[in-house]
This record gives structure tokens, C-alpha cells and sequence, in this order.
């Protein structure tokens, strides 16, 4: 096995004592990146020449003696939403292509680096984040590496890919109303949408300011939960929340699966994964959250607003400049009546408390990511309630209500036991929400960690390098 | 070629935001409209279903903060 597709902590430790170079690793992600671009679409922009500087300076600090962090020498990318020095910021828009260039590093991106992890490049997404598939009208469609026919998810699609490929060990990306968790669940790896102020989002281009979140991808749940500790500092965190770290807690028994609007529209294959998982458990606790439907349109709601308000002036200028399906959106979201809007809100908050009620019971709350596998890149769509609809707007109905309750949710690969029909959506991989309420992050790290230790859970990377 | 008369949604966020709508961003902005009101139907109709215990819970809850 290439040292690349070892745990990160391993290639850490390996570069830290010197028996592996930096410059060796971030070559050989190099290499990957170049075989593997044209056909999946991952990467905006590679930076090849910064990456081998950073990774020199990496190995002659080791040289030196001295201790380049926890997460040294390690390839990571970051969605083209982060501000990178000297970088324009594109969110994934043509029209921000020309932007002024970033005079420091995002915040996610300063802590990364700091730990000595190396930033490869940036990565595609949706226009301003704004659709769950990364369909990108000036960047293209990033492809999902399970199959290059299929989509890889979005808003943060370059972040799923690239990870799910193994061009990178991890990366970072954003989460909104499920951007992080479909496209690590079609792309079959582990990702993560912290509790709100968790991250912090200094340096992100903004899509909804109130519900944006900065979120890790990884293949592993060890090699998540390390690059989150680095991302959430917990001197930094939010005092209303705290995190504690030990992992020693008992992993929680309280489980409990979302039922109702979490298993209408759910395809037969992703309903038999959750209750799989729910029967290895031992659990057969079912919790329906009526306001689930309305809260997918409170978010929904306040997405266009908050949206359309933040790009007006931008539409006022050069509304032609947008990829006309973002556009059309925002432009809709500028015309929601504050009255509305402040209803979404209200709703939010009192959803919110329906949510914690539900954690009175239980410890952890179990869905499915997506309603099926990932979509055929020539028919993206979903099917609603016996309608075809775009999978852009519409992958995300599962995530999108939890969204709005501002909770740490893990999404994790099903790892599909070996009997299972092989000719079955050609065993893509099958994401699944696990949530907990702000403060227990511990209990999901550690839960997650049994799932994937027991064979449950875990990422299958489907190509086989050479190293 | 005589260009078309504006609608009055054009009218109207040309004179309230400032926006001038480009003819041929109808159809898809229309279509979000619908959208949008098909989510405003269901927060409505939700909300004017609860019992008057959670009518009084939602109403205590802050909107925008």
C-alpha cells in the first residue's frame, strides 16, 4: 500500500521521524491528481509549485529536528470557497474568476497548514454553492469516482471526489443544507457537518450566513475526527458549546431511526441499508419528526432569501454573468417577503426545541443521506413523490431539514455485507446521517467508530493505485 | 425587432430592488416562484394545524435574530 492511502495520523507520524518525504507524498498526489483530473473533474486549480515548497519546507524542518504537527506533510484541497493567498476566491462562479486575490489564508485553511498538512489545490462545486450535485456551468461536472457516469453530489462534489479517488488522504468543504453529507454519501466516505460555531467560517465565501457550515471529508472516521480537532479548536469554540475529547465514553445504546419524511421517497436499497444497520444495532426504535417536511421549507425558504439578498448587488450589475439555473434561483430568493422569511425562521427555532425534545430519549438519530444512489450525470434527477425532479435542488431533502436544528451530523459509508446482489445499482456506495445534539460529538466519533470497526460502516477506494 | 412590454413582476423588482430582468431569465425565475410558493403553502399549512399549546410555543420563538 502507497504510504498516500495510509491513515493520516500514520503519515504524519511517518513524515515527522523522517522516514518519509514530504516532497515524496505530495509527488505522488501530484501524479494522481494529473491521471485522474480529466476523467473526474475534481480540481479547479492544482498548486503544484506552492505544494512542492511547502513540502520542502516540511522536510527541512524535520531535517532540523523540529516538529512540523500533527498533521505534517499531508496532501489536502480545499472547495474553491475557501480564500487562499493570493488566490481569487471563485466560489465556483465565473463571474468572481477576476476576483481580487485573497490576502490571507481562510481560517479552516491557517489550521490545516499550521498543523503542517499541504494544500494541493481547490476544488469544484456548485455556483455559490447554491445545488447538490456540482453541475457547474463554467467548471463542469465533477464525477463521482464509483462510477464517472454518475454525479459525485455537491455543493462540495470536488471535496467528495477527490477524497474518494485517494488523490488526497483529505479535504475540506462547506456545509449549508447538506453539502458536506450527499456528496461524501454518493462518493462512499466519511464526512461531517459540525454544530454551528464550531469551525470557524472567517474567510469562506458565504452562501447562507445562518446556516453555512466548514465540514471534513475523509476515508476513514480516525482520520476525520483528527483533521476535525485540528478545524475546531477548542479554545476557539463557541462557550455555549463545549467538546470534550476523551473517547473513552461507553459509545451510547439510546439509537433511534428517523422514520416519515426520512423513508418516503427513499429508494428500497437505501431504506434496507438504515434498517440494516438499525438490526445489527439491536435497535428497532423508530422517531418520526412530523415537522420534518416543513422544516425542508423553512430552509428552503430561507436559503433563497438569505441567498438572493447577499448576491443583489451582484445581480443588479450583471445578473447574465450567473449560470442561469443559480441565477433564476436568486433572483426568485430576492422577491421572498421579509414576512415570510421571518416565519422560516421562527419555524427554525421551534424545530429546533421538537429536535432536543427527541434527544431526551435518545443518544443518536439514524437517516439515510440521500433517497437513492447517485444520479447518471445525463439524467440528474431524483424521484419525489412519483415525479422526476432535478437532483441540483433536490438530492438534499433528507439533509436539508436536520440542517436548520444546527447539530453535529456525521455521514458515513454503508459498507454493503458481501452477499449482498452485486448487480444492484452496480454497488454504489449508500451514505448514512448520524446525529447528535451539540456537546455529545464524542459519543459520534466513538459510536461511529464501533460501526466501522464492526465492518458496519467504512470507504473502499475504487481505484487501485500504483504507487 | 420591437422589443417585448415588460411584465409587471418585471416592473415591480425594477422599481422596488433595483433588478432589471433580462426576458429570457422568465420562465426559470418563474419556475423558482412556484417553488417558493409551494414551500410558503406548507410552513402555512403546517403551522395553522397545531394544536393551540404549539401555536403558542412557535409564536414565542424568535424570528430573525
Amino acid at each position: 500500500m502507497s504510504a498516500l492511502d495510509q491513515p493520516v495520523a500514520k503519515i504524519a507520524a511517518l513524515v515527522r521521524s523522517g522516514q518519509l518525504s514530504s516532497v515524496a507524498l505530495v509527488t505522488e498526489s501530484l501524479t494522481r491528481i494529473r491521471t485522474y483530473q480529466s476523467a473526474l473533474n475534481c480540481f479547479t486549480r492544482v498548486l503544484e509549485s506552492e505544494a512542492l515548497a511547502d513540502a520542502t519546507r516540511i522536510d527541512e524542518q524535520v531535517a532540523r529536528g523540529s516538529n512540523p504537527g500533527a498533521l505534517a506533510g499531508v496532501p489536502f484541497a480545499c472547495k474553491d470557497l475557501f480564500d487562499v493567498k493570493g488566490l481569487s476566491t471563485t466560489a465556483g462562479a465565473k463571474n468572481r474568476v477576476n476576483a481580487k486575490p485573497a490576502t490571507r489564508d481562510a481560517e479552516a485553511v491557517n489550521r490545516l497548514k499550521g498543523e503542517g498538512a499541504i494544500l494541493m489545490g481547490t476544488l469544484n462545486m456548485d455556483e455559490y454553492a447554491y445545488g447538490f450535485a456540482t453541475i457547474n456551468a463554467h467548471f463542469g461536472v465533477t464525477r463521482n469516482p464509483h462510477d464517472t457516469q454518475r454525479l459525485a453530489g455537491g455543493s462540495s462534489g470536488g471535496s467528495a471526489s477527490s477524497v474518494s479517488a485517494g488523490l488526497v488522504p483529505f479535504s475540506i468543504g462547506s456545509d449549508t443544507n447538506g453539502s458536506v453529507r450527499v456528496p461524501a454519501g454518493l462518493c462512499g466516505i466519511f464526512g461531517i457537518r459540525p454544530a454551528e460555531n464550531t469551525i470557524p467560517m472567517q474567510g469562506v465565501f458565504p452562501f447562507v450566513r445562518s446556516l453555512d457550515t466548514v465540514g471534513p471529508f475523509a476515508r476513514s472516521i480516525d482520520d476525520l475526527q483528527m483533521v476535525y480537532r485540528v478545524l475546531a479548536d477548542p479554545s476557539e469554540n463557541n462557550a455555549s458549546y463545549s467538546i470534550p475529547w476523551s473517547t473513552s465514553d461507553e459509545p451510547p445504546v439510546r439509537i433511534a431511526r428517523l422514520g416519515g419524511w426520512f423513508e418516503k421517497n427513499a429508494t428500497t436499497e437505501v431504506l434496507h441499508a438504515v434498517q440494516s444497520l438499525m438490526t445489527h444495532l439491536g435497535s428497532d426504535a423508530v422517531v418520526n419528526l412530523p415537522e420534518a417536511e416543513t422544516a425542508r421549507s423553512a430552509s428552503y425558504i430561507m436559503t433563497a432569501a438569505q441567498g438572493g439578498a447577499l448576491h443583489l448587488d451582484k445581480l443588479r450589475e450583471d445578473a447574465m454573468s450567473y449560470d442561469p439555473a443559480v441565477r433564476d434561483r436568486l433572483i426568485a430568493g430576492t422577491m421572498v417577503p421579509f414576512g415570510l422569511y421571518n416565519k422560516a425562521v421562527q419555524f427554525r427555532e421551534y424545530f429546533r426545541k421538537q429536535v432536543e425534545k427527541q434527544f431526551e430519549s435518545y443518544d443518536l438519530l439514524i437517516a439515510p443521506c440521500t433517497p437513492c444512489v447517485a444520479p447518471l450525470v445525463d439524467a440528474p434527477h431524483v424521484w419525489i413523490d412519483g415525479k422526476s425532479v432535478p437532483a441540483r435542488a433536490n438530492l438534499g431533502i433528507f439533509t436539508q431539514p436536520l440542517s436548520i436544528v444546527g447539530m453535529p451530523i456525521l455521514s458515513v459509508p454503508w459498507m454493503r455485507p458481501p452477499s449482498s446482489d452485486p448487480t444492484t445499482e452496480k454497488g454504489l456506495p449508500i451514505g448514512i446521517q448520524i446525529a447528535t445534539w451539540p456537546g455529545r460529538e464524542n459519543l459520534l466519533f466513538a459510536f461511529a467508530k464501533r460501526l466501522e470497526s464492526g465492518g458496519l460502516i467504512g470507504s473502499r477506494c475504487p481505484i487501485q493505485h500504483v504507487s | 425587432m420591437e422589443q417585448p412590454q415588460p411584465n409587471e413582476m418585471q416592473i415591480e423588482v425594477s422599481q422596488i430592488l433595483g433588478l432589471d430582468i433580462p426576458n429570457q431569465c422568465l420562465p426559470g425565475i418563474q419556475a423558482s416562484l412556484q417553488l417558493l410558493q409551494t414551500h410558503a403553502n406548507i410552513l402555512r399549512q403546517y403551522t395553522s394545524m397545531l394544536s393551540e399549546e404549539s401555536k403558542a410555543e412557535l409564536q414565542e420563538c424568535e424570528g430573525e435574530r
